[in-house]
């Protein structure tokens, strides 16, 4: 089975944080077969993290596993445009559009 | 109402970069944020790194420097030539860059702000306990994220932390025109309360960077635009106009000889030794003769001559010297003599400057000849010239160097040049030189018209070269208007 390895890089408790990890486990975690493994790092506690991982906005959730690795930023509340760059549209049966509809084209 | 008695004084924190404490009148201001702005390639990185190089070298104060724009490797590399060590500074704990530049594969999705860096930053100052904190470029950040609300309110929550933190920031922003709106993006509307501007403009074939403290809220400064170079050892501001008009040169009475009996008997006793003589006459009337004179001299006397040549080649100069008895060759080995040789359009007005001072502090001169001064009247406009002139009289008499300067005349028969017409109120002495046609005879004539600070002999005396040199004789009767190079009736 595929592992799932999602490092979430916040502020705190500020609004965009909690609103980032709502969104996630609301958006993300169910549309990953077999759960996943989520490492929240609190860069205002760990500012060294956020030196290594080069963070400079935040929130900032990043994919480690599966390949390849994936950096998106935001607290998510763009929800297609995050299942598209984590390619993971359709998975529940396509409730959310994809965000590469072409022009003209009929939802 | 209280809290308002206790607001401390603005304090400068002194840069180490050459001339910036001259024209700032002491620095940057002390645990404030200072925005640098420029067009691309005015030399705001150059002048960011040299900050934090400066400020870590020189003053022992430890630096952040925050990249939006560079990676730090590229920065690295391109102060590797001026041989600043950044690797060593950051390994010694001395110096933290942070890498903050663009991440071209991370995707907006949603709402953010850059507490990232903001945190970075904090973290990287307790960790060192740095004093300076230098970012560098604001733009970049527009290019990195994509929503200008957002990033306005959060690069003025970051500098609204940078001055919580104590800590001097420089923040760099690019400009589009050289006179237009202050910043891109409108960045100054938040960070305003010094505003450096670095402009670089084409004229005549000719970039000529300049430097503007165009506000510094609080205190005094200059307000004009300076020229700069980078040279070899960084950036160089040369205070050439306003700032050096203050006639603050100290002043001896110590005299030296010209290297001629007669000529000291005509300046009532040598030359002073930090005075600036300028020898002007038509080609071929014995200036660079009086150069020669001037400068062998200091070499008999043992003593260091800088010899600056604008005209004529080293070899020429050192056969002229020979046919005159003076082996320029000896004292060049014995490291009394230096002969500097350019072409006067090698370079702007800036870059010669530069020059000279870096060969004067390093050979330590107690002469200085320069031949010819209206050489180089042609490589820039007359106010750059006039500027240059003041800018070099200024740093010579500061450093006590009894300087020599040539002009040519533009007519044989003598008259006023450009150079002298502007330069002969900035020079102590004035020598002219002039042919004399007597009975269809031409002979050669000089005449010191003024010498600042003592007395002077005011005839015109004659005066021929042989292979000894310089011989003056007795002043010429019946030479009515030589002077104005009018041949004469007798």
């Amino acid at each position: 089975m595929e592992k799932h390895l999602y490092t979430f890089f916040i502020a705190g408790g500020s609004e965009l944080a909690v609103r980032a990890l709502a969104n996630f486990d609301r958006l993300i975690r169910p549309r990953l077969e077999g759960g996943c493994t989520l490492t929240v790092v609190d860069i205002l506690k760990e500012p060294r993290q956020a030196r290594e991982h080069r963070v400079v906005a935040t929130p900032m959730l990043v994919r480690e596993q599966p390949l390849p690795v994936v950096r998106i930023l935001g607290d998510l509340s763009e929800g297609a445009k995050v299942l598209d760059q984590f390619g993971l549209t359709g998975n529940d049966g396509g409730s959310v559009l994809p965000n590469s509809r072409i022009a003209g084209e009929k939802p | 109402m209280n809290e308002l008695l206790d607001v401390a004084p603005i304090r400068r924190v002194p840069t180490g970069m050459r001339g910036f404490e001259h024209i700032s009148l002491g620095g940057l201001v002390e645990g404030r944020n200072t925005l640098l702005v420029g067009t691309s390639g005015s030399g705001k990185t150059l002048f960011a790194t040299e900050l934090l190089y400066r400020a870590v070298t020189i003053f022992g104060r430890q630096a952040v420097f925050v990249t939006f724009e560079e990676k730090p490797a590229d920065i690295v590399r391109n102060v590797q030539r001026l041989n600043w060590d950044l690797p060593t500074l950051v390994h010694e704990k001395k110096l933290i860059i942070l890498d903050a530049s663009l991440d071209r594969s991370v995707v907006e999705v949603g709402n953010y702000d850059l507490s990232g860096i903001i945190s970075q930053i904090t973290d990287a100052v307790k960790e060192i306990g740095a004093k300076l904190v230098v970012l560098d470029s604001l733009g970049a950040l527009f290019y990195q994220f994509e929503i200008p609300g957002i990033l306005r309110r959060e690069i003025l929550r970051l500098t609204d932390h940078l001055q919580e933190l104590g800590v001097t920031s420089v923040m760099t922003a690019e400009r589009l025109e050289e006179y237009g709106p202050v910043t891109r993006y409108g960045i100054e509307e938040f960070v305003s309360d010094c505003v450096v501007v670095l402009r670089h403009q084409l004229s005549e074939e000719k970039v000529r960077r300049t430097i503007q403290i165009y506000k510094l809220r609080g205190d005094r400064h200059y307000k004009d635009e300076f020229p700069f170079t980078i040279e070899f050892e960084g950036l160089c501001i040369l205070p050439l106009s306003s700032a050096q008009l203050e006639l603050t040169q100290a002043s001896t009475a110590e005299r030296v000889s010209f290297g001629n009996v007669k000529f000291d008997e005509m300046a009532g006793g040598g030359l002073f030794q930090d005075s600036v003589i300028l020898f002007s006459g038509p080609t071929g009337c014995g200036k660079t003769l009086m150069a020669t004179t001037f400068a062998s001299e200091a070499c008999r006397r043992g003593e260091r001559v800088l010899y600056l040549g604008y005209e004529e080649s080293r070899p020429q100069l050192i056969r002229n010297a020979g046919s005159w008895g003076r082996d320029f060759e000896t004292w060049e080995r014995a490291g009394l003599l230096k002969i500097v040789c350019q072409y006067p359009e090698a370079q702007g007005f800036e870059g010669h400057i530069y020059a000279i001072q870096r060969e004067i502090e390093q050979f330590r001169p107690t002469r200085l000849v320069l031949d010819s001064i209206s050489a180089l009247e042609r490589i820039g406009d007359v106010r750059h010239f006039r500027e240059f002139v003041i800018g070099l009289t200024g740093f010579v008499k500061q450093q006590q160097v009894c300087s020599l300067f040539t002009s040519s005349s533009p007519s044989l028969s003598g008259g006023i040049s450009i150079t002298d017409a502007h330069i002969s109120t900035i020079t102590d002495a004035i020598v002219l030189l002039r042919y004399v046609e007597q009975n269809g005879e031409l002979s050669r004539g000089v005449i010191i018209i003024k010498m600042r600070g003592s007395q002077h002999d005011k005839q015109f005396h004659e005066f021929s070269i042989n292979n000894q040199g310089l011989e003056i004789g007795q002043p010429f009767v019946h030479v009515p208007t030589a002077l104005l190079g009018i041949a004469s009736v007798s």
